[in-house]
């Protein structure tokens, strides 16, 4: 089994968990404004980080990033220090995102849930709906692609720093308004990237973005400035700011 | 601020890895293009399937579902001899630049998540590239006239070492 199918199975495990203890309390006979109190002074994230199933699911995911970075591009070398200071900055990142987005979601259909009388699959189901597994599949796989690409930022400080970067991939009606207004630019130095989105050259349009930064050379695929243009003009999506 | 040059204008300042890593970038840029016009390594790519109600081709074609999410519209088959390898263009765009690139060697290559998209490819007869023969006769060719003479002494030198990883 692969360390993110643990992890979603980790995942659905903890919150059955979690819903379990607020049922265990009704079962205890506590009233629903005792349990409501109760779940609003709880600071779920603490609970979640603290759980120990699920902390050693996501370490294991942690060798996620040691597979990325395997695989990563490397054009030149890059001191150790760096790169796992890299790695923790973005697991940490990563980790807390997830934590608090699986926070808000457990607290807010657990309060719902109770205030509604639902029952506990119920209330498993509004959670596991707000914050599916696929979501949890996407956040990840962004995670790892924004971590592989600020390794690679890094090794473009090894090329000229006036070389020309091209945003590639394809232009239709799902392409971003972010993403059209990239690759619609042209040609960019990594700086002018960065001037134009605050991170671009890394994050690119965000969430499972189809684009790639590349070289421009005269063998460049997936790079149509020009289909960019008229796409954003039939959607009517400015390009100017 | 620098205005941006393509890395083509400023290739006699380039030191020699840097050269290596535009070699391997042109390579990238081959491959993807063989590929999305439906060349593998080997030849014309394998068609796909025709069997049954529903093949895998119309599907694609229909774009219809959760495994078509994110699918490029311009990508579509009009038949099942269309294969060109891109649904959302991932794994071709995840093509890279990797390994220590040096005067002497240039590999390239993919995430493993992606190089397992394309291992599975090349299991039902659509190798875009393999470990034995990663680029075709005339991709080698049109490298080594483009780069002229500095690189071609390169390529030879770095003979049997070149090489682009898959997985």
């Amino acid at each position: 089994m692969s360390e993110l199918v643990k992890f979603k199975k980790e995942y659905l495990l903890m919150v059955s968990r979690m819903t379990d203890q607020v049922f265990q309390l009704i079962k205890a006979g506590q009233t629903k404004d005792q349990i409501l109190e109760l779940l609003s002074k709880k600071d779920f994230k603490k609970v979640i980080l603290a759980d120990k199933e699920f902390k050693n699911a996501y370490n294991a995911l942690n060798g996620l990033y040691g597979k990325a970075l395997k695989n990563m591009d490397k054009f030149a070398d890059i001191s150790p220090n760096t790169l796992l200071a890299i790695t923790k900055m973005n697991q940490a990142t990563f980790f807390d995102k997830m934590a608090v987005d699986i926070a808000t979601s457990l607290k807010g259909n657990m309060t719902s849930g109770i205030l509604g009388g639902l029952s506990k699959n119920d209330i498993i189901n509004g959670v596991t709906a707000s914050l599916r597994p696929d979501q949890i599949d996407t956040l990840v796989t962004t995670a790892l692609s924004n971590y592989t690409a600020s390794i690679n930022s890094l090794m473009a400080d090894k090329l000229p720093k006036n070389v020309s970067y091209v945003y590639t991939g394809p232009v239709d009606k799902k392409t971003r308004p972010i993403c059209l207004q990239l690759m619609s630019s042209g040609q960019l130095t990594r700086s002018q990237i960065n001037g134009i989105v605050s991170n671009g050259f890394i994050e690119r349009g965000g969430f499972n973005c189809r684009h790639q930064w590349r070289l421009l050379t005269k063998q460049t695929q997936m790079f149509d400035p020009k289909g960019a243009k008229k796409e954003a003009k039939l959607r009517g999506i400015s390009l100017s700011g | 601020m620098a205005k941006p040059k393509p890395i083509d204008d400023m290739f006699d300042k380039l030191t020699t890895t840097q050269k290596m890593i535009k070699l391997g970038e042109e390579m990238i840029g081959l491959i993807i293009e063989r590929t999305q016009r439906g060349y593998g390594v080997n030849g014309l790519f394998k068609e796909y399937s025709r069997k049954g109600l529903n093949p895998y081709w119309k599907r694609k074609q229909r774009g219809e579902g959760k495994a078509f999410k994110g699918q490029s519209e311009k990508h579509k088959p009009n038949s099942p001899r269309d294969v060109n390898l891109t649904l959302t263009s991932k794994m071709l765009s995840s093509l890279r630049v990797k390994g220590s690139t040096t005067a002497d060697q240039v590999t390239i290559g993919m995430p493993g998540t992606e190089a397992i998209k394309a291992n599975a490819q090349e299991l039902q007869g659509r190798a875009m590239s393999t470990t034995a023969k990663p680029v075709t006769t005339m991709e080698e060719k049109f490298i080594a006239e483009f780069f002229g003479k500095e690189i071609k002494k390169a390529m030879k030198d770095a003979s049997g070492r070149t090489r682009i990883v898959i997985g």
